[in-house]
């Protein structure tokens, strides 16, 4: 009993000194396998590869990785047409009108202008008939900024109107102004006459000083302060159309001492015509003129709209008496808009829609021009930014666009919301006023800190078309849109100015930007840390869904193959005989197919599943495997102790189990490498070629559409270089395990 | 041009080469390796040098270093100067030698490249690799002649047939490829194309290394010529003494990268005055004298990675104390003319230290011819060099070509007893070794073995692996060996009670196998037991038995942790472990060292007396026959041309062929000549024997009888026959009649 004892602890004590000696010499050649640079850094991506494995269902971001597309938001932008350096740009604090845009006169035409801090009048050429060439830029003329003024903006609008031939020809004036009251106006002429040659030129800057302190840009009458005018229609101010020289007014409303006055100036001269003291001088926060031109030269449809707390005031144009005054319950905030049929002919029911608020809610009304009557079309408990509206017709414009609490409401009709947008919060306020295009019938807001917004006005349909941002740089503005006439590509653009001293010329229409650059920041508020490919998928997410696939279809087809080849390995490498010549005779016909093209047939004939493609890749990488296998087995069946064994009584079991596999251990690992990576390799070519199912998931996958198109490898680079690495890096990091494995094997390569 | 010959005249007389503290170091993997230590050399004009040492003494660094050829991962220190030319040092090597400009780096190997071959030229270790196998010799020879002189092709061919005639060589050697020349004429050319330029000084690295007895014998008698005329001055390089004391002037003696001794050879062989050279001289077993225990040098040795304090042959030393284990002793001039790193040198100048001899220990036990345990009849081994596919489909059978391996032996051995069987490689030994083990299926005759006790199958719990006590008469089983089935319960009981110990200890154990589970296998392959403990306790006695203690200390190594006559000593305890009757030892110390040699030999040796076991010995070395054995059977191209108890043998050799193998056993002897060596040419292949005597072609006896009948076997003493035509007497007669 004892004894017996005595045995079973030795016993313990035996294998627990064999376990002990495994580890040993396991630490010993791990040791080795580690000093190894090769090993060192083939272990190290190999880890790394298999963390991202295990990790992958936390750090793809969309799940659905193979079927998730980009929402539009995200991948629709307009193209960037053109763009200018001018330095330092006056925009003024409500980023209003820092850029003017010209109309389709020829003269001056498809030009973008600008005003800079210190008065120098700038043109950007879009590419004019007159041969401009885009992008150019032409410094017109510049006015003096006393000290303590800055420059208020810049507009441009046609006051006279020549015959040509039938049509009315225009001619453009630009018309920027300084904070202490100087008005100054130049019209535009080509030097040289006809196209191709000469120069654009400011002829007769004239300038006039009101005295008075501006409490905004003035207004023409030929042109009406709603910037969302197309250009293409221009509006002659017809008020005064009989008087020669006399074609236009100019308005400024503006203070000093004594009061508030409004001011009428006629352009040809410069010079006062009248000059009409308010009489609710306080907080005036807006002056807009309303009125049509040639067709009715009735005083009474051309009106100046005035707010001022809480009351509106309409102003006959013509000598500046009062039409009508009305007093709300609650304060105009400043915010307007006019749609642009009202400005070219009259009907009862043109109106005006201002923003006025409570403090609790905000509201936005339309007036009627003729008597003042007021309907209400909207509330809401935020505060309005801004608001714009469509072209317009009976009743109520076509629509209404109304942004709130980061949220556009397009209105149909009054208290009806024809559709909602919910606009980022990122990027500053949406205050500035949006243009309307009316050949898309589309909305362009911008937000203070860059972003745009395209938004249908057609109802019905989700009003989002597409968005984009402009980095106007740290803490940066960037002005109002205004809307121009690409003259290259007859589409309707938006110009805008950023503090940043860029003039930008965006296309009005979206187009879709598949593969689309990385991007932290989307619009629709997702990551897109690889952007995406031709068909809006996220890159990132299928890159991290692929290691899976990868891995699984490397080690099963390493393992399968290393079993196969181990096997068959053996049995030609040690036995002679029939049995061992035929499967001989097969490896070597296997292996002598071209690999490719069987894989390709085989591909094709066994359905693609993805376990299909696992035993089809095993197929190919067994005889490889099994000729090196069976080289070492023959090898090492002519060394000594195996003849040592077979003296000793071993029999063949015993021969191979304890000799010709530990031998052939570490050419196993280094052979089960050797496969992953050339499984791997083998599913990237087949899904590159487009053999093998796009659903499975893999690198060889994602690279696919290259197989057609090897632009997209130089357009689309985050694309295209995360499979193509991770591929060339798991395939290198299993041949480098393979040779870090061969140096504990084989003493003979390793090197200090 | 006059000052240059002056200039020469006087270095003429003096030193040719000085090795001055020169060291090399190696940078491995491993650790450092201190390959050379503070060695100091120098070679005069004419001089030759013979360098002795075991396998890892340096003695192939320091040739190598003396070409220039070190590589670059070591590190070394001193100088070697040729001629007042310094060839390597530590200023323009490794490291700094990196850090040289390129121009310099030019000249420097410019000036190595004119050196080599011109001034030195080495005759290489391994004749079979110096030649490249795609081109003729002429080529490569006259390839010697294109890159350092400026001869056009004519001259080339003139001087080629000269150097090539000078080294004892027909011309056509010349047109011939390297696989066409035998051994021995490979070597010849490799002489002939390090002597093609004469240089001043050859060094010859093991150049008898891996030839057969009689073929060492004639290069060493070609050198030996050589000397007298185009060899000025030489080096030789070699572990084996008998060698080296043929060809030098001086020796030095290199133990683990140290010089151990030098002095002039003779001196150093009659009265070394280091225990190292003493320790070694005595492993040598003697052809000359009747039997007498040797020692050999315990231990192995040492590990040139580990630092060791004191004499690095200390702990292997009889003589040493506490001062050689902590001081480094200095190389001192203790007679004139001879050097000796010992602190006791003076001891043995003044014969206080002397070496008795001990009696041979199978003396004591006596050899008693016993019933047999092999016996062979008519066995025969034919390989056919056609493959049968081959046959199949060219099939002419004269065109089918038979290597006569082993041709018709018959032979006995008796329980007990170790049986030689000695022969030059081709001979056909290991083959027979192998047919009798049943390794090879023999084509014809018969091998019957005598098992002991009579049980057919053995009974895992009952039977003990105790080793049966060797007792006269038992019952014995006769097992037809060459008639069983290799899965038959016979072949069972044949297989554990025969086992093999093979020559190469570095092919024969399983790398990726512990000690512990390369000694185990044939108790799981015979089912033994299948008791942890049980077998843990079988292998660890079984390695005591061989003398690996403590056993425990080794089960866990691996084979390439151990050194080469550890292995041996494992794959004997493998061949041990489960006491077999019969043992055949197939060359088991031709590739140990010598020191390590009588080590082996005396374990065999006690095994056999302590066990009881028979052992069949397959060497090609007559010495170490003579010192083991009882019998000796000498073979000759698949013949066994003599047998007889060894030392009648070896005494009186009856066959010519075993005389004049003998006779070329090189001796430490200035009287052994081996130019009167009786025996012309070389070992044939077995392919086309002659129909009668196989020797005949080598015979200088031959007559025309010989030709064309088989000699018949003559036994002028009891248990003593031959293969001849001709008595012995007869025999003498033609001998003095060539003479």
């Amino acid at each position: 009993m004892v004894a017996e004892n005595r045995k079973t602890g030795d016993l313990r004590e035996l294998r627990k000194k064999r376990i002990q000696f495994r580890i040993y010499q396991f630490r010993k050649q791990w040791s080795i396998f580690y000093r190894s640079g090769y090993g060192k850094i083939g272990f190290y991506i190999i880890v790394i590869f298999a963390i991202i494995a295990l990790l992958s269902p936390v750090l793809e971001v969309h799940h659905d990785a193979l079927s998730y597309v980009a929402p539009s938001i995200d991948t629709t932008a307009p193209t960037i047409l053109t763009h200018s350096n001018v330095g330092n740009l006056a925009i003024n604090k409500d980023m209003s009108s820092s850029v003017a845009a010209s109309t389709t006169d020829d003269v001056g035409s498809n030009m973008v202008y600008t005003v800079t801090s210190s008065g120098a009048v700038y043109g950007i050429s879009l590419g004019s008939a007159r041969s401009i060439p885009l992008n150019h830029r032409v410094n017109l003329f510049n006015i003096t900024v006393p000290p303590g003024q800055s420059v208020l903006g810049i507009r441009v609008f046609p006051l006279e109107g020549i015959s040509f031939s039938g049509q009315i020809q225009m001619t453009n004036y630009v018309m920027v102004a300084t904070s202490g009251g100087l008005i100054t106006v130049a019209g535009l002429s080509w030097t040289g006459g006809s196209s191709g040659v000469g120069s654009l030129v400011a002829s007769q800057p004239q300038t006039y000083d009101t005295g008075l302190s501006l409490a905004s840009l003035p207004i023409s009458s030929s042109f009406p302060v709603d910037t969302s005018v197309i250009p293409s229609i221009p509006y002659q101010n017809s008020e005064l159309s009989g008087i020669p020289g006399d074609y236009g007014s100019i308005f400024a409303l503006g203070y000093n001492t004594t009061g508030t006055y409004l001011v009428k100036l006629s352009d040809e001269p410069l010079a006062l015509l009248w000059s009409e003291k308010l009489t609710n001088s306080s907080a005036i926060n807006s002056v807009s003129y309303l009125g049509s031109y040639y067709q009715d030269q009735s005083a009474i449809h051309q009106s100046l709209i005035i707010t001022a707390g809480n009351t509106i005031q309409e102003y006959y144009a013509s000598n500046g008496t009062l039409a009508w005054s009305k007093t709300m319950p609650y304060t105009f905030t400043g915010q307007y808009t006019i749609p642009s049929a009202y400005q070219s002919s009259f009907s009862s029911y043109n109106s005006i829609f201002e923003v006025m608020s409570d403090g609790s809610a905000y509201y936005v009304y339309g007036f009627y021009q003729a008597n003042g009557t007021d309907f209400e079309v909207f509330n809401s408990p935020n505060m309005i930014t801004t608001i714009s509206a469509s072209q317009g017709g009976s009743g109520l414009p076509s629509s209404l666009l109304v942004i709130s609490n980061y949220t556009g409401y397009v209105i149909s009709a009054p208290g009806v919301i024809a559709g909602t947008v919910t606009l980022s919060s990122s990027y500053g306020d949406y205050k500035s006023a949006p243009v309307f295009i009316p050949s898309l019938g589309t909305y362009i807001i911008t937000s203070q800190k860059g972003m745009i917004y395209s938004l249908s006005a057609s109802l019905g349909k989700n009003p989002f078309t597409w968005a984009t941002y402009y980095n106007p740089g740290s803490n940066g503005n960037i002005s109002a849109p205004v809307l121009l006439l690409d003259a290259s590509s007859g589409e309707e653009a938006i110009s805008f100015a950023a503090s940043n001293g860029n003039v930008m010329v965006y296309s009005a229409n979206g187009v879709t930007r598949n593969p689309m650059p990385p991007e932290l920041h989307t619009p629709s508020g997702t990551m897109l840390l690889l952007g995406t490919n031709t068909e809006g998928n996220d890159v990132w997410s299928q890159f991290i869904a692929s290691f899976p696939p990868d891995w699984i279809v490397g080690i099963s087809v390493g393992l399968i193959g290393i079993a196969i080849a181990l096997v068959l390995g053996m049995i030609i490498g040690y036995y002679r005989g029939f049995v061992s010549v035929a499967l001989d005779t097969v490896t070597l016909v296997i292996y002598l197919i071209p690999g490719l093209a069987l894989l390709i047939a085989l591909t094709s004939v066994l359905s693609p599943s993805f376990f299909n493609i696992i035993w089809i890749l095993s197929f190919l990488s067994w005889p490889f495997t099994t000729f090196t296998i069976l080289g070492i087995i023959r090898s090492i069946k002519q060394r000594a102790f195996v003849e040592a064994a077979k003296v000793s009584g071993a029999g063949t079991m015993q021969i191979l189990r304890r000799h010709m596999l530990p031998n052939i251990t570490p050419l196993l690992i280094y052979l089960t490498a050797l496969n992953v990576s050339g499984a791997v390799g083998g599913i990237a070519t087949l899904q590159f070629l487009g053999v093998a199912p796009l659903t499975i998931l893999t690198w060889g996958a994602m690279l696919n559409p290259l197989e057609n198109n090897f632009y997209l490898a130089a357009s689309a680079p985050w694309w295209v270089i995360p499979p193509t690495v991770a591929l060339t890096l798991f395939i290198m990091a299993f041949i480098f395990l393979s040779r870090g494995v061969d140096e504990v094997v084989n003493p003979r390569i390793r090197r200090r | 041009m006059i000052e240059v010959q002056e200039k020469q005249e006087i270095k003429k007389a003096g030193t040719l080469l000085s090795v001055n503290d020169f060291s090399v170091t190696f940078d491995t993997y491993e650790g450092r390796l201190k390959a050379l230590e503070d060695v100091n050399l120098s070679l005069n004009n004419g001089e030759s040098l013979g360098i002795i040492g075991e396998s890892g003494s340096g003695k192939t660094t320091l040739a190598t270093a003396i070409m220039g050829l070190i590589s670059d991962n070591a590190e070394i220190g001193g100088n070697i100067q040729f001629n007042g030319d310094v060839i390597i040092d530590s200023e323009h090597f490794g490291k700094a030698y990196r850090k040289l400009k390129r121009k310099e780096r030019k000249i420097l190997s410019e000036k190595l490249i004119s050196m080599r071959w011109k001034d030195i030229s080495m005759v290489f270790q391994g004749s079979m690799n110096a030649f490249n196998p795609a081109y003729t010799i002429e080529k490569q020879i006259g390839e010697v002649f294109r890159i350092h002189t400026n001869l056009n092709d004519k001259e080339i061919e003139q001087r080629s047939i000269e150097v090539i005639q000078s080294a004892g060589l027909n011309r056509s050697a010349l047109k011939a490829y390297p696989h066409e020349l035998s051994g021995g004429m490979k070597q010849r050319a490799v002489i002939a194309m390090a002597l093609a330029l004469s240089p001043k000084l050859v060094i010859a690295d093991e150049p008898t290394t891996g030839l057969d007895v009689i073929t060492q014998a004639k290069i060493i008698s070609e050198l030996k010529r050589l000397r007298g005329t185009a060899i000025n001055s030489m080096i030789v390089i070699s572990h084996d003494v008998g060698v080296v004391s043929q060809l030098a002037d001086r020796v030095v003696v290199l133990y683990s990268g140290r010089i151990m001794e030098i002095g002039p050879t003779w001196d150093v062989y009659k009265k070394s005055l280091n225990p190292y050279t003493r320790a070694l001289l005595s492993s040598y077993p003697s052809i000359d004298s009747t039997k007498s225990h040797i020692e050999g040098i315990p231990g192995a040795l040492p590990d040139p990675l580990s630092e060791r304090p004191g004499c690095y042959f200390a702990p292997r030393c009889k003589y040493a104390d506490n001062l050689c284990s902590t001081v480094v002793p200095e190389l001192k001039e203790v007679a004139p003319g001879r050097f000796s790193r010992c602190h006791y040198s003076e001891k043995f100048l003044d014969g206080e230290f002397v070496e008795e001899s001990k009696p041979h220990s199978s003396e004591k036990l006596g050899y008693r011819p016993r019933e047999p345990i092999i016996k062979a009849d008519q066995l025969t081994e034919y390989f056919s060099l056609r493959t049968k596919t081959y046959g199949q489909l060219y099939g002419k059978e004269e065109a089918t070509r038979i290597v006569r391996a082993v041709d018709h032996i018959d032979m006995e051995i008796r329980r007990g007893e170790i049986f030689g069987v000695v022969g030059e490689s081709g001979s056909g030994k290991t083959t027979l070794g192998r047919v009798i083990l049943k390794l090879l299926e023999p084509t014809s005759g018969k091998v019957l073995f005598y098992a002991v006790g009579n049980k057919l199958s053995y009974n895992r719990d009952t039977d003990t692996h105790d080793l049966p006590e060797p007792v006269d008469s038992k019952e014995y089983m006769e097992i037809d060996v060459s008639g069983v089935h290799e899965r038959s319960e016979e072949m069972k009981i044949f297989r554990r009670q025969t086992q093999l110990i093979f020559q190469d200890p570095y092919d024969s154990i399983d790398p990726k196998q512990t000690v512990f589970s390369i000694v185990e296998e044939p108790i799981i392959a015979h089912r033994v037991t299948n008791d942890p403990l049980k077998i843990s306790d079988m292998v660890n006695e079984v390695l005591g038995v061989v003398r690996l203690n403590p056993p425990e200390s080794y089960t866990d190594r691996y084979p390439h942790e151990l050194s080469g006559g550890e292995r041996q000593r494992v794959a004997a305890a493998r061949a041990l472990v489960l006491r077999p009757e019969f043992l055949v030892a197939d060359e088991p110390i031709s590739m140990l060292d010598v020191s390590l040699r009588a080590g082996f030999m005396n374990l065999i040796l006690d095994l056999r007396n302590r066990f009881g076991i028979t052992v069949m010995f397959i060497t090609h070395d007559l010495a170490s026959a003579r010192y083991l054995c009882d019998r000796i059977m000498v073979m000759y191209l698949g013949v066994s041309v003599e047998s007889g108890e060894s030392e009648q043998v070896m005494r009186n050799p009856l066959h010519p062929y075993t005389k004049a193998l003998i006779r070329a056993v090189p001796k430490p002897n200035p009287n052994w000549d081996p130019s009167r060596i009786d025996i012309k040419g070389e070992i044939g292949n077995a392919i086309d024997v002659p129909k009668g005597c196989r020797f005949f072609r080598r015979c200088p006896y031959a007559r025309e009888i010989c030709e064309t009948t088989p000699p018949p076997r003559k036994e002028p003493e009891k248990d003593h026959w031959y293969l001849c035509h001709f008595t012995q007497d007869e025999l003498n007669t033609f001998r003095s009649f060539n003479q």
